[in-house]
């Protein structure tokens, strides 16, 4: 499977701000790559540098096995989307839409063929003569997105094109993206900072935070074995729980203490257990492989109930029934799923392979 | 994060554990009717030597020098008008000459400006700061404390008494401030509908002209208009610059109109009039910007 | 001594809008009481009033065993926490939180014991000494609780105090004010648009749609049985499917032939709303159950631990939770079943619930 996008020891700085560091992405062809991190984790930089809008500092921009790192912006024949759409205000949809393809000195009978070939596949005919100062945001962003579809190019980029839009229609942009990219079997490399977009429109989730990709994988991969502590937390709600322990054949903190089910681990070795509140349970059949503390908070949410416990200074969450009736500050037993147990490294913070 | 500072109406309350209210200013109401008589007073004042004029290049010579002098009630003549249109009046040709000379400066201001704003905002020079500082700086001293070096400088060129000598001078005057002016326009339309252009498979001067330089028309306008204001206006140069009556702008030329014998005050009051009329009309058509164009672009977002 | 009761409150603006129509709310003494609705629907200007920042058009508000409206906000013996945290820059933690005991007069040895044992509940005791400016978000808010604290008031009253945290933030602090409000037992008012706070810290709720009333129950009360439509859309997330249905034999009918377990007490041929929740709901890649929906995926929103899915069926757009472990891709035909008791049904006209 070739790659259509390939950076390699990408670094970036603006000032003393290290964007980038030996940023190494390899999207391969077709898939819908997802980008996924906080703001300021350098997803946006990443996108620039591969648009050819940003220089960096080091490292090499690969297209379709072609070294692009020299290359204008035009001459990648990259689409791109940006967050605040960047329509021209002065120029209606047909013409937004239509200034690739003029840019290609197409002629204006194929020009406006294609305009309303991609109108009819965003329905937005009937906006083709407003200026983007008469559209909704929802509508302008059909426009921004025609005016990527209008080409063939050799991928598209999607700077977070979903966060300006209200909940409603976000969902129903999720879905129509994912239609299209489907439909159209091109690369897609998208960058969210929502985990939840991320994890249902992603084929392949690279995680990125402080400059540098933590992960890369499905979206399952990402949730069921995050490399490190850092994509632990930072995917799943609620935040996975974290509980400092030293691990050797037990894995032992705090005021608990749990076997090991078969963490890696030589001697005594310092680290964090992670275990998401889904993978807890109040029903304790197992007293071996159980928590025990004190009620902290019972929050019934509907479909669930989310139990705080107090266990010594520590506090975790566990997912509950929604039936579930607690009093504060009582003694309570949750058990640990150990097949979905995480492990990590208490200095460097990465996940602790099982044997 | 920012703390907020509790309302006053909250303080009074009491009910977040305040119960001491912090000082409070209270906000004085002048009488409209004081501020109205002030400032009426203050226009009258402002005002009248410009009434004077206008009233000095309708009124005919001898009622010029009325005593007791003639408010309102004289009949106007439009002969000092016509003096100053005549062929071989001097202030004809310094009006011609001052439209060459603004004219052209402005435009060397201008299409060297508009690219260099649109490099400094755009690309991360190196220095840019300080080379916008210094820029700027030019623009700190009045200009007339180097006119002397200036005269000698020319003086050493040939270009005393040239039109193309005080178009350099203006132009150099001018392209800071257009550049400053400029800049701040510019910043205010995002990159990204250039970015956007690139991507689109336009070159990045394209992508200038065909996304950002529409939407800097008004701008540009602006800032021309300012530029030609200064170079209309300007006096020191013109005068110690050029000698030559037939090459002298319009403001030496009225200035020459005084002086000898007798003096034409209708004359020169008709010639003051008639060139500061283009004045007032571009002022007023830029009048939104003119506060930005006194702090010279420098106060902005 | 901490029962807060509002009585015939009402609330109508210079301009002719009725903020609050006549609401009738009893508060009992230590209850963390939560009142619910979007932005507008007076429960601001219900604490507001509550507070003496606004003063009722009619009604009044009874705190302890005390009538208190016309009382100022000060006289009236309860402590306000805001969406903005209102400490004094200039003064640290320690001085934030005395000042008001200070200012009333308490005695020394009194205000050092209650500023410590605020700091103790709250986890301050490291940052007594910072200014406010050196503290995150959520450390200022805890200070602004504990500054509310210290005044051991009758009852507390929260705006949307969360709001500005983040979501990290917000979760950590939700579970906290719960756990300091049950440890202290002291009466809390906590106004909030978001459902899941309500959900979550509230012992009651009241929902409030335009000034009125629309329910006051327990969480689980609320959520399995709204009282009203706009009680069942508001409260749950993905929210309630409301689904038109006919009585007949034994079942309830949506249209394309969705069959719902029938409550007691409905007649045949009635047509009602039935309110389902998206657990109650099973998809499946299509299946000949006579009393399923047939439909299409329209999104899918992948969060972990479950998956929610959109199905566009005859009944409607149907939100259905599932396990992660059930895989369905967009635009894959599927069925959709109904499984459970009877859901709660509303008269279409009315809006309110019916049956049994």
């Amino acid at each position: 499977m070739s790659s259509t996008i390939v950076t390699t020891g990408i670094g970036k700085s603006f000032g003393d701000v290290q964007a980038l560091r030996d940023l190494d992405l390899d999207v391969p062809e077709g898939a819908f790559f997802v980008l996924l991190g906080p703001s300021g984790a350098g997803k946006t930089t990443t996108l620039r540098v591969i648009a050819g809008l940003e220089k960096p500092d080091y490292g090499t921009v690969h297209l379709t096995g072609i070294d692009a790192t020299e290359a204008t912006p035009a001459e990648r024949d990259l689409a791109m989307v940006f967050q605040s759409y960047a329509l021209y205000p002065k120029q209606t949809a047909a013409d937004n839409i239509a200034s690739p393809l003029r840019a290609r000195r197409l002629s204006k009978a194929d020009v406006d063929e294609r305009v309303l070939q991609v109108a009819r596949l965003l329905h937005i005919e009937h906006l083709l003569q407003r200026k983007p100062g008469q559209m909704s945001g929802g509508e302008q962003q059909r426009v921004a997105l025609g005016r990527a579809l209008v080409r063939e190019p050799r991928a598209f980029l999607m700077d977070e094109p979903l966060t300006n839009l209200d909940l409603k229609l976000r969902v129903e942009m999720r879905t129509e993206l994912t239609r299209i990219h489907r439909s159209l079997g091109r690369t897609f490399l998208y960058v969210t900072n929502d985990q939840v977009e991320a994890m249902s429109m992603a084929d392949q989730v690279a995680v990125l935070h402080n400059g540098a990709i933590q992960q890369v994988g499905p979206p399952t991969e990402i949730y069921d074995r995050p490399a490190n502590r850092w994509v632990g937390t930072f995917v799943g709600w609620p935040r996975m729980n974290l509980l400092p322990c030293t691990a050797n054949g037990q894995l032992s903190g705090n005021g608990w203490q749990l076997p090991n089910p078969g963490f890696a681990v030589d001697g005594d070795r310092p680290a964090l257990l992670g275990v998401r509140a889904e993978d807890m349970s109040l029903d304790v059949r197992d007293e071996s492989a159980a928590l025990a503390g004190t009620v902290y908070a019972v929050e019934p949410l509907g479909d669930r109930t989310l139990v705080d416990i107090e266990i010594a200074d520590q506090r975790i969450v566990v997912k509950a029934p929604p039936t579930a009736s607690l009093r504060i500050g009582e003694s309570v037993r949750a058990s640990v799923d150990l097949d979905r147990v995480h492990l990590f490294d208490a200095d460097g913070e990465a996940a602790i392979p099982r044997r | 994060m920012a703390t907020h500072i509790q309302t006053e109406q909250l303080a009074d309350a009491g009910i977040a554990g305040e119960t001491a209210a912090p000082p409070v200013r209270r906000r004085r109401r002048f009488g409209s009717g004081i501020e109205v008589v002030l400032l009426t007073l203050f226009a009258v004042v402002m005002l009248f030597p410009v009434l004077w004029m206008v009233e000095t290049a309708l009124k005919e010579t001898r009622d010029i020098y009325a005593v007791p002098a003639k408010v309102f009630s004289f009949t106007p003549t439009l002969d000092h008008l016509k003096d100053v249109f005549s062929s071989g009046s001097p202030v004809l040709s310094g009006l011609k000459n001052s439209v060459i000379v603004s004219g052209a400066s402005t435009l060397i201001a201008t299409v060297l400006g508009v690219p260099s704003a649109w490099a400094y905002s755009r690309f991360p020079i190196p220095g840019k700061k300080d080379q916008l500082f210094f820029i700027l700086s030019t623009r700190f001293m009045p200009p007339v404390v180097v006119v002397i070096p200036i005269f000698l400088m020319f003086r050493d060129l040939g270009l005393l008494d040239t039109l193309q000598g005080l178009i350099l001078v203006y132009s150099a005057f001018n392209l800071p401030f257009t550049i400053w002016m400029m800049k701040g326009f510019i910043d205010e339309v995002p990159a990204e509908y250039e970015e956007a252009a690139m991507l689109d498979g336009y070159s990045r001067i394209e992508a200038f002209w065909r996304v950002t330089l529409p939407l800097l028309v008004p701008g540009i306008v602006a800032t021309a208009v300012f530029a030609l204001i200064f170079s209309w206006n300007e006096f020191v140069y013109a005068i110690f610059l050029i000698t030559d009556p037939s090459s002298r702008t319009a403001p030496p030329a009225i200035a020459g109109l005084i002086g000898g014998t007798t003096i034409d005050w209708g004359l020169v009051a008709a010639s003051a009039m008639v060139f500061a009329i283009p004045v007032l009309v571009f002022a007023f058509l830029v009048r939104r910007h003119l506060v930005a164009g006194v702090t010279l672009g420098a106060v902005r977002r | 001594m901490g029962e807060v009761r509002v009585e015939r409150l009402h609330k109508a603006f210079p301009d002719g809008t009725v903020a609050v129509h006549e609401l009738d709310l009893t508060i009992a003494d230590g209850e963390l009481f939560v009142m619910l609705g979007p932005s507008g629907c007076g429960k601001t200007t219900t604490l507001r009033c509550i507070a003496g920042l606004e003063t009722e058009t009619s009604g009044r508000i009874v705190i302890g065993d005390e009538v208190v409206s016309g009382l100022r906000p000060s006289q009236r013996d309860i402590a306000m926490v805001f969406q903005f945290y209102a400490l004094y820059p200039h003064l640290s933690v320690h001085d934030n939180m005395s000042f008001p005991l200070r200012a009333a007069g308490h005695p020394a040895a009194e205000i050092a014991e209650r500023v410590n044992e605020a700091a103790r509940l709250l986890r301050l005791e490291p940052l007594m000494k910072r200014k406010p400016n050196k503290l995150s978000g959520g450390e200022q808010q805890r200070v602004a609780l504990g500054r509310a604290i210290v005044r051991h008031p009758k009852a507390f009253l929260m705006d949307e105090p969360l709001t500005n945290l983040d979501a990290e933030l917000r979760a950590d602090m939700r579970a906290e004010l719960k756990h300091v409000q049950q440890r202290l037992h002291t009466t809390m008012v906590y106004v909030t648009h978001d459902q899941t706070e309500a959900m979550a810290l509230g012992h009651r709720i009241a929902i409030m749609n335009q000034g009125r009333l629309e329910q006051v129950g327990a969480p689980m009360e609320v959520y399995e049985r709204p009282a009203t439509l706009f009680a069942a859309s508001f409260i749950g997330s993905p929210p309630m499917n409301l689904i038109d249905a006919e009585v007949t034999n034994g079942h309830l009918t949506a249209a394309g032939g969705l069959a719902l377990t029938a409550p007691e007490g409905l007649e045949r041929g009635e047509r009602v709303v039935a309110g389902v929740r998206p657990e109650r709901f099973v998809v499946s890649a299509s299946d000949d159950d006579p009393g399923a929906a047939r439909g299409r995926v329209v999104s899918r929103e992948a969060l972990g631990d479950e998956t929610i899915y959109v199905v566009e069926t005859e009944a409607g757009l149907l939100n259905v939770r599932m396990p992660p472990t059930v895989r369905l891709a967009e635009d894959q035909p599927v069925a959709v079943r109904y499984q459970g008791t009877a859901p709660p049904v509303y008269d279409p006209e009315s809006g309110r619930v019916t049956g049994r």
